[in-house]
Parts: structure tokens; C-alpha cells; sequence
């Protein structure tokens, strides 16, 4: 069940990703976070969704949570897993390997972004990306 | 850029619209917009009218879902996929309202130009003084045969209904499904609006055409991401490439790329424009990809948002001698 802290949980595939952008930018809104920052928290997450369609399983399961001040999105995918090694560290270029850019780009927009294992034996990996939202009031 | 009377005219296909410069993806409609949008079966028309009651409720308006009959509320929320806690509140406090144009009309039972104009402005007066921005409605046109009207009249009705949009805190989407009216009369339909709606939540366009003096331009409608990006990219390389461009002048449509490029017209192969002003969203490997291919490119003009231009930034557009960002405000 969605709440106020729970804000969004779907499964997804790429035909998915223009409906998830306007709910993860719906639900930005309702947890407070302001233009431009929640555009750009869209575009991080589209990063993390593609990279999990395209590389990862081709689908993926979002989590979108307002958490204390943040507002916080996790991404899993059935892929072969992944670490954050993969994340260029510098800006890689425009006529750079096209690999983890935008992952890096969603790194730069964020807060917070790490890259963990799907618990248990299973595939897959989880990417956490946070954004802290402004106080309200 | 061509003008919209330029590319209105290269637009109409068997009472189809397609990309020209009035079209614009669900997610631009602001008030004072009137627009068209024709639907097949299939979630497609639910998920357009998803993002028009979402970007409404995201900009602080009220917004009106005309449907004839009317579907009970709880299905339509299903429909929408509504169970966040944004729609959820909206509807329960009345800012998202389900109707019907039979109510609008209430108590005439008859369709009247004026009557409907009346029920509008006092919908539109009732939401300005509830504290909502403006309103924004979404009429499906199934009320033309549920109320028995005459489409000559409603077509006369949306021909002269300019004084309800023109700076007004209204805006309108007239959806008409496919199997009930003909492609002619959906033609007719289509020029009567001011803006026509992409028919797909997260589809592409590209319009492309010859600018101001002998400049190229390519204009990008609607939404650049991985499931997109094969046109997104096939529409760069095209204004971007000479001989793709030659190869775009001879065949004059394809795919859903509709080509408007004229075969005295393919010299000057180092001036191109890139729009990207109506695009709602372009992803980082998109922006990405248009920045690689205008390295490979002579003077490429980018027009594009405040907010995009600081995505192409991030990705190093100011390394790329041939590219120059054109920044505009776009609401």
C-alpha cells in the first residue's frame, strides 16, 4: 500500500519508463522537491531504470520513499550484478565510452548514489540514488 | 524555422495529424491551450489522459475528466493508475473531479454552443475562486453520439471557441476515438484545434525544414529516450548528415518521421539547427548521443530550455566547437 513515506513501487520495462517519469516527478512534488532539482532527480532515475533495461534483465522494480529529509529511489534489476567501479569518476566526455554515463550523470545530480547486491543468493543489483528535500515551512 | 502555416499544410494524412508546429506531447498543454488528440482502443488513450490529469494537478489546477457515460470513479482511478497519494488526495478534496458533458450541460439536455460555453466559464470561475490556478479539462468527445448532437455544430463550436483559451486560466483537450468519427472528418476535426497532441504517451516526432536564410533545421517533439532513440537519433543524423538528407528529400515520409525537406534545398550542409524546445524529456544517453554526432557536425545551432541546456552542459556540450546552445524559456 502507498502512504506518504511509500510513495511509489511499480515493476517496469522499457515501454514503462514515460509513465514512471510522471509518477517519480508526481511524487517529487509531493514530497516537497522544487524545480530544477526535481527534474533532475527525473533524469537520474531514468538513467538507473535504462541502465537496468538495457543492461540488467530488461526490467527492473522501482521504490520511490520519502525517508527523514530525503527523498530517496531504489532501483532493482535481475541483472548479473554490478559495482560502482563501472561509474566513470570523471565527466567522460562527449566522445568518451558511452558506459556508465548515465550512471555518473545521475551521481552528479544526487546526493546520494550507491550500487549494492540484491540481498539474498539471487542476481541483481540495487541502485540507491537520494536526494535531500528542502525544508518545509 | 518553417512557420506553422508551412508545416500545418504538410500535416494532414488521410484526416491523421501528424508532427507539424502546432503538436505538442500531453505534458506541454498549459492554460489557454485547446487541443485535439484522436485515440485507438487500448491503454494509449488512458495513459495520455493520465499525464494530462498529473501535469494539472502537478501545476495547481483543477482538473475536469468529461467522460459519457460515465465510468464509476473507483475504475477510472484504477484506469489512471491514480493510487498515489497525490491523485488520491486531489480526488478526494474535488481538485480532480470526474464528470460527464451531460452535467456540464445541466439542466439544458440538448448540446448548445452557448450552453456549453456557459458551463465552461462557470466551471473555470467556480475552480478560480476554490484557490486552483486555473482549470484544465479533458472531454472525451463520445457525448457528440451519447447526446445525439450535430457534429456540424460542434465542429462550428470548436472553430469559435478562441475566447475561452486566448489568456485564459482554461485549457481544453477535445479526444475523439478513432473507430467512431472518419478520417476526413478527423482531418476537419485536427485544423479546428490550435494544438494537436501526440497520439502516445512517450512517442517522437521530428519535423524537419528549412529555416531562416539557407539554414536546415530539425525540430524534436515529444519524448527522446532508449525507447526512442533509434528515431531520435535517425532524425539527428538526417539534418545532420548530407547524404542522409538527400536520401530524406526524395522519399518524403517514412516511418513516422514526416520529411519536409526539398530537394532544391540540400546545400549549406554546415548549418543546422536542432530544436529541442518541444521535447518534454531527453535523457542522458540521448543528449548524449546528439552531442557526439554534432562533433562529427559543422555549425550546429541547438535551441533548447534553460534545463536541458544545463543536461548538455554536464555532458561537455561546451567542448564541442560547432555547437552553439540557443537558450529559451519555454513554460
Amino acid at each position: 500500500m502507498l502512504t506518504n513515506e511509500r510513495l511509489c513501487r511499480r515493476y517496469f520495462t522499457s515501454r514503462d519508463l514515460p509513465r514512471l517519469r510522471i509518477e517519480v516527478e508526481e511524487c517529487a512534488a509531493w514530497a516537497g522537491l522544487n524545480e530544477p532539482r526535481r527534474g533532475e532527480f527525473v533524469v537520474a532515475v531514468d538513467a538507473v531504470a535504462t541502465n537496468a533495461v538495457e543492461h540488467a534483465g530488461g526490467t527492473g522494480r522501482l521504490l520511490l520513499r520519502h525517508v527523514g529529509a530525503e527523498l530517496e529511489c531504489q532501483v532493482e534489476d535481475s541483472g548479473p550484478g554490478f559495482t560502482e567501479d563501472v561509474i566513470p569518476e570523471l565527466a567522460p566526455g562527449v566522445a568518451g565510452a558511452s558506459s556508465g554515463r548515465g550512471l555518473w550523470l545521475a551521481r552528479l545530480v544526487t546526493d546520494r548514489l550507491t550500487v549494492e547486491r540484491v540481498a539474498g543468493t539471487g542476481p541483481g543489483a540495487v541502485v540507491t540514488l537520494a536526494v535531500r528535500l528542502p525544508e518545509s515551512g | 524555422m518553417p512557420t506553422a502555416e508551412e508545416e500545418a499544410d504538410q500535416v494532414l494524412d488521410g484526416g491523421e495529424a501528424v508532427a507539424d508546429a502546432r503538436t505538442i506531447p500531453v505534458q506541454r498543454m498549459r492554460p489557454g491551450d485547446h487541443a485535439f488528440s484522436a485515440y485507438d482502443g487500448g491503454q494509449g488513450r488512458w495513459e495520455v489522459l493520465a499525464a494530462f490529469v498529473r501535469q494539472g494537478l502537478l501545476t495547481g489546477e483543477k482538473v475536469l475528466v468529461l467522460l459519457d457515460p460515465q465510468p464509476p470513479a473507483e475504475e477510472l482511478l484504477w484506469r489512471l493508475h491514480a493510487r498515489t497519494p497525490a491523485v488520491q488526495r486531489a480526488w478526494e478534496t474535488g481538485q480532480l473531479k470526474f464528470t460527464s458533458m451531460r452535467a456540464l450541460l445541466h439542466p439544458e439536455r440538448d448540446f448548445t454552443i452557448e450552453g456549453q460555453w456557459r458551463g465552461i466559464a462557470e466551471e473555470t470561475q467556480l475552480a478560480l475562486r476554490q484557490g486552483y490556478r486555473a482549470l484544465r479539462t479533458y472531454a472525451d468527445m463520445g457525448w457528440i453520439a451519447e447526446l445525439g448532437a450535430d457534429l456540424e455544430a460542434v465542429l462550428r463550436r470548436e472553430h469559435s471557441s478562441a475566447h475561452l483559451f486566448a489568456g485564459r486560466p482554461y485549457s481544453e483537450v477535445c479526444a475523439y476515438d478513432r473507430q467512431f468519427f472518419s478520417a476526413d472528418i478527423l482531418g476537419r476535426l485536427a485544423r479546428a484545434h490550435p494544438r494537436n497532441l501526440l497520439g502516445d504517451l512517450g512517442s517522437l516526432h521530428a519535423v524537419h525544414g528549412i529555416g531562416t536564410g539557407a539554414r536546415r533545421s530539425v525540430r524534436l517533439v515529444g519524448e527522446a529516450d532508449v525507447t526512442t532513440s533509434v528515431e531520435f537519433m535517425g532524425a539527428l543524423r538526417t539534418a545532420l548528415t548530407p547524404s542522409e538528407r538527400a536520401e530524406a528529400a526524395r522519399k518524403r515520409r517514412t516511418g513516422t518521421v514526416l520529411e519536409v525537406i526539398k530537394d532544391t534545398e540540400l546545400a549549406r550542409a554546415e548549418d543546422v539547427t536542432v530544436d529541442l524546445t518541444s521535447l518534454h524529456f531527453i535523457s542522458v544517453g540521448c543528449a548524449a548521443g546528439l552531442l557526439r554526432l554534432c562533433a562529427q557536425s559543422s555549425n550546429v545551432a541547438i535551441r533548447c530550455t534553460p534545463f536541458q541546456a544545463r543536461l548538455l552542459l554536464r555532458l561537455g556540450a561546451d567542448s564541442v566547437r560547432s555547437v552553439a546552445l540557443a537558450v529559451e524559456e519555454v513554460e
